[in-house]
Order: C-alpha cells, then structure tokens, then sequence
C-alpha cells in the first residue's frame, strides 16, 4: 500500500522534542553528501562549515552565537537563479536549509521544525522522478524515501539508534 | 497604484517552500497571457510539490531551462503556447536580462527591477 507524505508527518507528532531533534540530525547527515558533491563539483561553498555544525549540535554545544552561526550557514546556500535547472543547486541548497532548520530546532524543537525538515528532504527527489517520469510520490525509489522517514520514526520512538541507509539520490542527481 | 496582483501570487507561491533560506535562493515568476492563462514559473528545475499542487486551474507551469531565469521561462513557455504576455511578476526583484526581455516582448513588469545583472551574467 502507497505512503504519503501526510501520513509521514503525522507520525512526528508521536516525538518528543529530543526525539525530533535526533530525527533532525539523521536526516541532515543523509543530506551533506549533497552538498559535498555540489561544492566539489562547482568549487562553491563550505562543507566544513557544515559539517561542525551538524558535529556541534550533535554535542549541543554551539562554537558561536547561534545567530552568527545562521548568518555563516546562510551566506553559504547557492543561489537557483547562479544554478538554473540544476537538481544539484536544490538538493545543496535543500541541505544547508535544513542545518538551518537544525540550528533553529536547537532552542525551538517545535514540530513546525521537523516538518519542515522533512518537507526539504524529499524535495529533490520529489523533483527527480517528477521531471523523469512525471511521476510523483507512488514512484518506487519515492515510496522507499518515506517508508525510510517513518521508519527512523518508530527506531527513534522504540529507543533504538537509528540504522543509516545510504543515500542513493546522489548517484542519480549527480 | 500599480496592480501587484501577479506578484503577490508570485510571492504566496514562493512562501510555500518550507524554510526562508531556501526561499531567499529561488525566486518565482507568474506571467498573465492575453488569455485567462497564467504561466508560473521557477529558478528551480521544476515547481516544488507544495507549489504544483496549489496552481490555481487556469496557472500552467512553464519548464525550466538551462541557462533562463523564472521569468525568461515564463516568456520562453508564452511563445511556445502562441500566446502573448502582458504583465509578469516575481517573488524578488528582476534582474537587467530579465528587464530587457520583459519590454522587448512588451510585457508589463508589476514587480521592483533591479537594475543590475544577475551575479553569473555580469
């Protein structure tokens, strides 16, 4: 049976705020790789920056003012209109959105943030079957992304440490 | 006043995209042609799935190109369709290319023109 992107957010509201933001976390490391393979491609940006962030909030423990963190983090987003037509400017800069979004959840862990996080991830490869076959979320490799999301829900939700699943977007956006 | 119909749709279009980050790197173009037909377009590849699912019955999307911007795609899907555009919007301020493009095909523009070109056209 079809799982939708709606059904996927409704099991988030099961979260506690600790929770969320261990969600949060698994889903922006799945996302860097994005990133990484765009700034190495169009030498653009700063993976670094990223990748501290994501290990600092991991710690909870921020190495600058959580406002000039989110000032670097924006500078370092690429721009569509620089990058047009260019899955792999969205899927960057979906990425750096949701560290954004992680920054933000470190002193808000509302459920506004998670969903937003999740909205961001499937963004991409919501676009890449869209615009291969103008298919939408019953897409197989669509279908495997949410069950993926809900998934890491119930691992999180039964106490268990969340299984990593590589992330094949990559091989096909890129 | 100028009517900024097309751009506030432009803009209700664009606040749909989850995070203000991503929001301030794509930009949104709706064109209204001399038909009841309104073009909308993107920086992105394609419209986001929050975006596609909220066009109105008689709002098209226009494919992305290369090397265009929201608005050029827009113009560019009005040629295609034989129609003619007569006013555009657009989420954030349009750039000199897109200016240019916009009077040449004798289009209205209902948004704030930059003046400048786009950092990868200078």
């Amino acid at each position: 049976m079809m799982i939708t992107a709606e059904e996927v957010q409704k099991e988030f509201k099961q979260l506690n705020e600790n929770q969320r933001f261990t969600l949060g976390i698994a889903v922006a490391e799945r996302m860097l790789p994005h990133y990484k393979a765009f700034s190495k491609k169009y030498s653009f940006g700063n993976m670094a920056l990223l990748e501290n962030a994501i290990k600092n909030l991991k710690n909870k423990v921020l190495s600058i003012e959580k406002a000039d963190l989110l000032e670097k983090i924006e500078e370092i987003a690429p721009d569509t209109e620089e990058f047009p037509n260019n899955l792999m400017a969205t899927a960057a800069l979906d990425t750096v959105a949701i560290i954004y979004e992680l920054v933000l959840m470190s002193s808000d862990a509302s459920l506004k943030h998670l969903e937003n996080i999740f909205l961001l991830a499937i963004n991409a490869p919501y676009m890449c079957v869209h615009s291969k076959n103008k298919e939408s979320y019953e897409n197989p490799k669509m279908q495997a992304e949410l069950l993926l999301f809900k998934s890491w829900t119930t691992q999180i939700l039964s106490g268990k440490n969340i299984e990593p699943v590589e992330n094949e977007w990559i091989k096909i956006f890129f | 006043m100028k009517d900024k119909k097309l751009e506030e749709r432009a803009k209700e279009l664009h606040q749909l995209i989850p995070n203000i980050v991503a929001r301030n790197r794509v930009t949104i173009a709706v064109l209204q042609t001399q038909t009841e037909m309104v073009i909308v377009g993107t920086s992105e590849r394609e419209l986001r799935a929050l975006q596609r699912k909220a066009l109105l019955e008689n709002e098209i999307e226009a494919e992305s190109t290369d090397k265009n911007h929201a608005e050029e795609n827009v113009i560019a899907k009005a040629k295609e369709l034989g129609l003619k555009g007569l006013e555009i919007g657009a989420s954030r301020p349009i750039c000199l290319d897109c200016e240019d493009l916009i009077k040449q095909e004798g289009i209205i523009p209902q948004t704030e023109l930059k003046g400048k070109k786009s950092k990868n056209r200078q």
